[in-house]
């Protein structure tokens, strides 16, 4: 018998170790690539300390990547993260349609998803068949996320892994 | 332990119009009854993004919902493979008894 909420706890935990490690490599003295691979992977189990207990099978959780656009669409269902962020269910579906691009393209840095593109990871191949490395590369994203829809999605990310036992754990 | 006052069939009822209300995009609501006091519901909506997984995201009870919810949504095109059976419905859902929504049959 799987213990699912151990799994959950063992996903969420997982989560804020890469979410902090995010915040504390989050400094422009740091490879771009290094940060946002620490920002994929919070989101990425983030999202899947929801889906463990959502009846999803365990290895087909293990195995994608693709979870957090997914979550952050669902997400806006949660009463009561409606009720914590004082918005309705129209009204948060509109705010974060405003954040899903952006959330869409932290999705993708994920290697599988990347497409044999840009990556935090491993090196590839542009369009003039000239290898590029992450370490080098100045990812666009960056810019994104210091936009105002990119910041309120960073401080939505950390809230979430933050007070995800009061979000999405304990009824209110 | 929660304390369901509300009838499962009225929440997901009203849950079904505020969805369809709100989400353009959204197709068709598919309710998949379950033996345990929980909503699970399947979203057909083609603006969502593709994954080849009926992803289900579990949400506590809460005081305006009294169940738990367990909420995926897919594009039309993977809600064909669910149903010919090259996705696989999350563990313990069954196609069997299911009720479905759609925008023509509910009045927003």
């Amino acid at each position: 018998m799987i213990d699912l909420r151990a799994w959950q706890l063992g996903f969420l935990k997982q989560a804020r170790s890469d979410w902090e490690t995010y915040q504390r490599i989050d400094d422009p003295t740091w490879p771009t690539c290094h940060r946002l691979h620490f920002l994929q992977m919070a989101t990425e189990k983030l999202a899947k300390a929801l889906l463990v207990v959502g009846d999803m099978p365990l290895d087909r959780i293990t195995h994608s990547h693709a979870a957090f656009v997914k979550f952050m669409r669902v997400a806006r269902k949660n009463h009561t993260l409606q009720k914590e962020l004082g918005m309705t269910y129209s009204q948060i579906t509109a705010h974060f349609n405003r954040l899903l691009p952006i959330a869409r393209e932290i999705e993708i840095l994920a290697p599988t998803l990347a497409q044999a593109g840009p990556n935090p990871e491993y090196p590839w191949f542009d369009n003039s068949g000239q290898i590029l490395v992450p370490v080098d590369f100045s990812f666009p994203l960056m810019k994104l996320l210091q936009s105002p829809p990119g910041t309120q999605l960073l401080r939505y990310i950390g809230n979430f892994i933050t007070d995800f036992e009061k979000l999405f754990l304990r009824r209110q | 332990m929660s304390q369901n006052h509300q009838p499962i069939e009225a929440v997901v009822e009203k849950l079904v119009h505020e969805y369809f209300a709100v989400e353009e995009s959204l197709e068709k609501i598919i309710w998949i009854k379950s033996p345990k006091p929980e909503i699970r519901l399947i979203e057909i909506n083609a603006q969502t993004i593709t994954t080849n997984d009926v992803m289900s995201f579990y949400f506590p009870p809460s005081d305006e919902i009294p169940y738990s919810m367990k909420l995926a949504e897919v594009t039309p095109a993977e809600w064909q493979k669910v149903l010919q059976n090259e996705i696989p419905l999350p563990v313990g859902w069954s196609l069997e008894n299911r009720q479905e929504f759609s925008r023509e049959l509910v009045a927003v």
